[in-house]
């Protein structure tokens, strides 16, 4: 029999627990309304918002040539949110273009910082350590950081190093968004989780069965994780910066160039514009945000051709090529490839050589590497032709290659060597050392410091695997220098512990590209090799869809002033930078020139022909008119836009604009700009500090690569796999023809349905950015901070309406 | 001898005429005469040949439309060859709305004749006796009937589970000959829809403009998203799901073509050869030929290295048979100079990770043993070591390994069957112009050795096939009572569907069954027009489910005198429409924006609930769109009260 009162106290402990579950949880969910109202609340307290819609690669011409599309069966738009927010009531640029190389590190730097590019490709290679920069590869940032060894990816780190804040880095973290990207500084495992849901768990057997049928795969799981994330944040929360990033452009338009892959591109597009735009009016503070979409560059595709692939990995690797043990960021034929299984997370990849040559077997003796991002061109850099003939005369030495050469001779050759490369090196090798002891300094300052952050601390341990990279290098520099021949010739020094793998030397200047040593015969005389004349001879055979059989367009380098200026001068020209040497052949070549003018920098290009370097430096070559086939083709385009003789305009400096508004809308765009921009010295870094600059100056001086090589239209340079789709990289039109087009509330003061005409590059972005959140912003430190920045690019305030426009910024 | 003729009254009828012993011996002499005089020497190029896709409509007197896909070449002769009919249910109106594709016919495919059924009952056995290009004149079975599709694919699962089941445990004798005949005549089946698939997507092509409505209709979209789609699951999906799956696999397809293209293009010219790819008239490249340079051969003998991985031939540069070449050769001009072409191999397209062997013309037996290793694989483990691919745990993961390995490196054994892209390549033969007509003949002689099915047809008798099927198909539409009985079934069938729910269907099964097939349920003759009129609301039907399934306001996604044009359909014909129209009718008045549309969303509403109440359309699957401003908007329209 049950106690009454045991019951009673039962029913009593029971209801008095009920109650307070009812309470607590009365108290959570009130708790988490207020977190709702109070972050809606923040929203609302809010002077502006800017919400970026970041798509990798979409060319503005995917955009505007279907704007007005309709599906031919049921009538449906294909773009209809596009249309009605951008083109009707926002403002877009059809002629907004990459500065620079049409790739994503560099261009997605520029726009990010509003700066010059301090990443300046994809895929950087350090010629005195051999390291590899993959500023694309996000696995290994993942598998970084689950092994707690870095909490940015690698180009914000790079970034850091040199001073140079994202634009994001003026918010404060807790207003900040910023989903998974190239320069990100906030970590979405959430979304990882997310997807893995999204995978795997699923709201019904249908959807189960779906899967099984091949429905959403990885990519569309994490590309709507993300989004959803992203929507999420716009609507509930107070954050003033969101941005949104989607390679799903790139990848969709690489791989494929039929009208199916466009039309899915740009639907999937419009989705994410109309579900971002209704997120922002559902937000409660529409009338002061300002939605941007942004692409990075453009795509070269077209549904007529297949973009067809030409391999200079396998070119470099054969006896014709130079026999090299080519390195890759990347595998070639990944998809086929078994060697990648073990290795799925490998940054660098040595694709040996078969031919024959002197390192037939050290594929460990890398002389190239290749960066090929974009696959529209390739960055190359070879080992120091000056390091071969040593390595040669090394080898000749400890008689591991036979020739007729006396032992003497190559005595006497291995002396002249080293003083060649003393003067190459030798005060480069000193001030090393100065920067390599201010680097130890600030090393030692940052191991005493005791309250670093977790950032701090992964720069420091960067630092420290700097400062011993270099100093192996400066070591090994110096030690060739000394090397004595008897020495080498008895054995006492090994020829690996004189020039160790993977240290390339200084840069080959012109003449040593001219002669590049690759190889010695019997007789003891060099083989060399020109790569100019080489590359850009290269033919093809099988080729389609009215593609030309020649798959390098031109190739491109930078020539020393100091070494330039007397030919120059001779020539009745004048230059004040390294000019950017173009060559397409022997007779078709072309320089251009740099010169300051009052504080401006203004170009000229100069059709040219046999220019060569001889072994003093100096420089020769025969000035040309103007004739159709020179490189970027400017003379016969009939699209460029000068005003009166064609040769008159041409053969005489102009300034940045006056270039934009003559070759915006000619075949290579801003090619001559690009160039410029492509091929100058890294310039000075404002946020370092002064110890340190020297030092990363001269890192990024390694990382220049020898030659850069631009692939025809039609032509790729990809070999991790087959490209028949569209490539960028180049300056053709539609490969860096970007995308940007801005719509704002009420208050913003944007105009609406306006085109603007005018050719900006992407410089003019942030600027133009700063310039229409100024007015809605009351003065803030953020604004005043963003004010300061000596941003290098044109704003283009004729977004505003005229009021707006014409006050003073 | 069939002789096509065209009445007086412009039907086409196709009739056979006997001649007498004399006249029959002599035009054979003439023909051979002909022949003789006709044989080159050297093949020449044609380059006169053009070849035009056309469709034809034959209307039928009970309501139809029976439509070809021909083509028609101009060399010299002009000869028109049907690919695929259809037969497009009009009702005998003029009304497009209505139309509805029922049945389909592949008329280079020929249905097996009984020695060929016969001989795919036997394991192990890899040729073919040859196509029974004599059809009997009787009705040929569609290839597709839209109406009867197995979604569910019950036919195939039921027949797996008897087999694994029921036959089994049995002995051999009387378990491996089903087994074996399921697996060619199911492979059969995915040639003949691989050859469907490239026919329909070429009609689809040369109609781009003045595209048919049945062609867009929602029947046929969901038949090819199922037929082609190669997974059975697919007939358990919604149709937007389908849809999404079909446009995915369209796109990857796409891919696949266009990376096998550069794939093979990039390893011709690595080993100096010439690549030349073959395209359909829509301009899609899905087969490629390799050549061979007559002079290259001479310059490089035994002295260029040849690596055959991807192209799995053996090297040109050391077969003597080419250095001694009299066979077919063609001349191409390029920068180089003069190039005499001898042809290697010709590869498919599309095929997973690798262009595929067809034809090696070196070498007969090398695509018939790369296509034999999965066969004899899969087939030694089933027949001879009576193991079941399927419920077999080690040869599973054996194979899934030994897949992976060869996927992988790309290597062209044990890769999934080539018949399916073979089999285009005989539908390519047939429309391509680019071909000499001499090396068009050589192709289909080498691909007729990939006949390793019993049931697979002969390449080069696909045109005499598809002329013969054609003629016994018009015959049989035009004259016959089987075609048109067929026709009728199925309409009372969608009428019954339509009016009686699955109990009753099942209660006049029942009674058929009972019956022994005597009684046959059929609605009576006035029901005809409601059926009809159903016919025409489905298309109406169709679009609004979509625009209502999309998202964002309707003025903005969509062309708004469509909808108006449906929604319009909806109000005139609202007292015959069903209940659930009126869940359309609303949920497009919550989501349209101007006054016009919103009007008449609002009238379609009323139509189906006088009160005008709004009910609760369930969970908020579409987000609620703000005002956007759009011109003309005034406030949201509101509801009379009752």
């Amino acid at each position: 029999m049950k106690n009454a009162s045991t019951e009673n106290v039962r029913r009593r402990s029971g209801g008095l627990l009920g109650r307070r579950c009812l309470f607590i949880g009365c108290v959570a969910v009130s708790l988490a309304a207020s977190a709702l109202a109070g972050s809606q609340g923040e929203a609302a307290r809010l002077p502006w918002r800017v919400v970026l819609l970041k798509f990798d690669g979409l060319p503005f011409h995917l955009v505007d040539d279907n704007i007005d599309r309709l599906d031919s069966r049921t009538a449906r738009r294909w773009m209809p949110w596009t249309r009605h927010v951008f083109y009707e009531n926002g403002v877009r640029f059809p002629h907004f273009f990459t500065r620079g190389l049409s790739i994503s590190a560099p261009a997605w730097c520029i726009l990010d910082t509003g700066r010059p590019p301090a990443i300046r490709f994809s895929v950087e290679f350090d010629r005195a350590t051999g390291a590899v920069e993959d500023y694309l590869n996000f696995a290994t940032f993942y598998w970084d950081m689950l092994r707690r060894q870095r909490i940015y990816p690698r180009p914000v780190e790079v970034l850091d190093e040199l001073g140079v804040p994202l634009f994001s880095d003026v918010f404060p973290a807790e207003r900040t968004y910023s989903s998974i990207q190239l320069f990100q500084r906030s970590l979405r495992w959430m979304v990882l989780a997310n997807v893995a849901r999204r995978q795997f768990f699923h709201a019904s057997p249908r959807e189960y069965l779906y899967q099984a049928a091949g429905g959403m795969g990885f990519k569309n799981a994490f590309f709507e994780a993300n989004e959803r994330e992203f929507l999420y944040e716009i609507e509930h929360s107070g954050k003033q910066y969101l941005d949104f990033f989607s390679a799903m452009a790139d990848k969709n338009l690489h791989n494929d160039n039929g009208p199916g892959a466009a039309r899915h591109v740009v639907e999937e597009l419009d989705q994410v514009v109309g579900r971002t735009f209704e997120a922002i009016q559902k937000s409660g503070i529409s009338d002061r945000t300002i939605l941007v979409l942004v692409s990075d560059h453009g795509m070269n595709t077209r549904s007529d051709r297949f973009s067809q692939g030409f391999n200079l990995v396998r070119l470099l690797g054969l006896p014709q090529g130079g026999a090299h043990h080519v390195l890759t960021k990347r595998r070639t034929l990944s998809n086929y490839s078994l060697k990648i299984l073990v290795r799925p997370l490998a940054t660098s990849v040595v694709n040996r050589s078969q031919a024959g040559g002197y390192l037939k077997d050290k594929p460990e003796y890398v002389t190239a590497m290749l960066d090929l991002d974009g696959n529209e061109r390739a960055s190359l850099h070879l080992r120091s032709s000056h390091l071969n003939r040593l390595h040669l005369v090394l080898l000749q030495l400890q008689k591991k290659i036979r020739t007729r050469r006396s032992p003497s001779s190559l005595a006497e050759e291995l002396r002249v060597l080293q003083n060649g490369l003393e003067a190459k090196v030798g005060r480069q090798l000193v001030e090393l050392e100065e920067e390599l002891g201010n680097l130890s300094e600030t090393l030692s300052s940052l191991k005493e410091a005791r309250d670093l952050t977790p950032a701090q601390k992964f720069q420091r341990d960067r630092f420290e695997s700097y400062r011993e990279a270099y100093e192996a290098y400066r070591q090994a520099l110096s030690g060739l220098l000394r090397a004595r021949p008897e020495e080498v010739a008895d054995g006492k020094v090994s020829v690996r512990q004189l020039l160790p793998p993977g240290i390339f030397g200084p840069s080959n200047g012109i003449h040593e590209l001219q002669e590049y040593v690759v190889d010695v015969d019997m007789e003891g005389r060099y083989r060399t090799l020109d790569y100019f004349q080489f590359l850009a001879g290269q033919r093809v055979r099988n080729t389609r869809g009215g593609v030309e059989s020649k798959p390098v367009d031109f190739v491109a380098t930078r020539v020393p002033v100091e070494q330039a200026l007397p030919a120059l001068q001779a020539a009745g020209l004048g230059a004040d930078e390294d000019p950017v040497w173009l060559y397409a052949s022997p007779e078709s070549q072309a320089l251009i020139l740099a010169q300051s003018f009052s504080g401006e920098t203004r170009l000229r290009y100069v059709p040219v022909a046999q220019l060569r370097q001889d072994s003093s430096g100096a420089i020769s070559f025969r000035r040309i008119p103007f004739q159709p086939g020179l490189p970027l083709r400017i003379w016969e385009d009939p699209d460029l836009g000068v005003t009166g003789r064609r040769e008159e305009w041409l053969g005489q400096f102009h300034g940045e604009e006056e270039w934009r508004w003559a070759l915006y809308r000619t075949r290579y765009s801003l090619g001559i700009l690009g160039l410029y921009e492509a091929c100058q010295r890294p310039r000075t870094l404002p946020g370092i500090s002064p110890a340190l600059a020297r030092f990363f100056r001269r890192r990024q001086l390694h990382m220049d690569p020898d030659l850069q090589i631009f692939a025809a239209d039609g032509w790729n340079f990809d070999v991790k796999d087959f490209n028949p789709g569209g490539n960028h990289g180049g300056f053709f039109q539609a490969s860096a023809r970007a995308t940007l087009m801005i719509w704002g509330g009420e208050r913003t003061g944007l105009r609406r349905g306006v085109s603007i005409e005018k050719p900006y590059d992407s410089l003019s972005f942030l600027p133009t950015l700063v310039d229409i959140l100024r007015p809605l912003d009351g003065g803030s430190e953020m604004m005043r901070r963003l004010s300061a920045v000596p941003w290098a690019g044109q704003s283009a305030r004729e977004v505003l309406q005229a009021e707006l426009a014409q006050a003073p910024p | 001898m069939w002789i096509l003729y065209i009445e007086q009254d412009g039907r086409v009828s196709c009739r056979r005429r006997k001649l007498p012993m004399l006249s029959r011996t002599f035009l054979e002499l003439i023909a051979i005469f002909l022949a003789c005089l006709c044989l080159p020497l050297r093949a020449a190029p044609d380059t006169t040949a053009s070849v035009e896709l056309r469709s034809q409509t034959v209307s039928l007197p009970y309501g139809a439309d029976l439509v070809t896909l021909s083509y028609r070449v101009t060399a010299g002769q002009v000869k028109e060859i049907p690919l695929v009919a259809v037969l497009v249910d009009t009702l005998g109106d003029q009304d497009p709305e209505n139309d509805l594709p029922r049945y389909v016919w592949i008329l280079t495919t020929a249905p097996p004749s009984v020695p060929q059924r016969l001989l795919s009952l036997v394991p192990f056995f890899y040729f073919s006796p040859g196509t029974n290009d004599h059809p009997d004149g009787n009705a040929l079975p569609p290839f597709i009937d839209i109406a009867h599709l197995d979604r569910s694919q019950w036919k195939r699962i039921s027949w797996y589970a008897a087999q694994s089941f029921l036959l089994n445990p049995q002995p051999w004798f009387l378990w491996s000959l089903p087994a074996a005949g399921s697996a060619n005549w199911y492979e059969y089946e995915r040639v003949r829809a691989a050859t469907g698939e490239l026919l329909m997507a070429l009609w689809k092509n040369a109609n781009e403009v003045d595209k048919p409505l049945w062609l867009d209709s929602p029947e046929w979209r969901e038949t090819e998203a199922i037929l082609f789609g190669r997974s059975v699951v697919r007939g358990y999906l919604r149709s937007r799901q389908l849809q999404e799956l079909r446009n995915e696999q369209l796109r990857r397809q796409r891919s696949r073509l266009a990376r096998n293209w550069e794939l093979l293009r990039q390893r011709a010219e690595e080993e100096h050869l010439f690549f030349d790819p073959l395209a359909l008239p829509s301009g899609e490249f899905t087969h490629a030929l390799l050549w061979v340079a007559k002079e290259d051969v001479e310059r490089h003998w035994r002295v260029r290295p040849f690596n055959h991985r991807f192209l799995n031939i053996r090297s040109p540069w050391r077969d003597r048979h080419l250095k001694g070449w009299q066979g077919y050769v063609k001349e191409v001009e390029t920068e180089e100079g003069t190039h005499h072409l001898i042809p290697l191999a010709i590869y498919g397209l599309d095929f997973p990770k690798i262009p595929t062997l067809l034809v090696d013309f070196r070498d007969v037996f090398n695509p018939k043993k790369r296509e034999l290793s999965r066969r004899i694989k899969g087939d030694g483990i089933r027949y001879a070591l009576e193991r079941s691919p399927l419920w077999n745990g080690t040869y599973r993961m054996g194979t899934w390994i030994y897949d992976f390995f060869t996927g992988r490196t790309g290597v062209d054994y044990n890769q999934p069957s080539r018949l399916s892209t073979a089999a285009q390549l005989g539908v390519l033969l047939l429309v391509n112009d680019q071909l000499a007509p001499d090396m068009k003949v050589l192709i289909q002689e080498e691909l007729g050795r990939l006949k390793l099915n019993p049931l697979t047809l002969d390449f080069e008798g696909f045109p005499r096939v598809a002329i013969a099927q054609h003629a016994a198909l018009l015959k049989q539409a035009l004259q016959g009572e089987g075609l048109r009985q067929r026709l009728l079934q199925d309409r009372q069938r969608d009428q019954v569907r339509l009016k009686h729910g699955l109990g009753k269907r099942f209660l006049f099964q029942l009674v058929r069954f009972a019956s022994l097939g005597q009684y046959r349920h059929r609605e009576p003759e006035e029901f005809r027009a409601a059926y009809i009129f159903h016919r025409k609301w489905r298309h109406h039907q169709d679009f609004l489910r979509e625009v209502a399934d999309s998202e964002g306001p309707l003025e903005l996604v969509w062309d708004p005198q469509r909808i108006h044009r449906s929604l319009q359909f909806v109000l005139e014909n609202a007292d015959r429409l069903p209940e659930s129209t009126g869940r359309l009718a609303q949920v497009l008045l919550e989501r349209a924006q101007t006054p016009e549309l919103q009007s008449l969303a609002h009238r379609c509403l009323l139509a189906f609930r006088p009160s005008g109440e709004l009910r609760a359309s369930g969970p908020q699957i579409l987000p609620r769109p703000p005002s956007l401003g759009l011109p003309g908007q005034t406030e949201p329209v509101s509801l009379p009260r009752p």
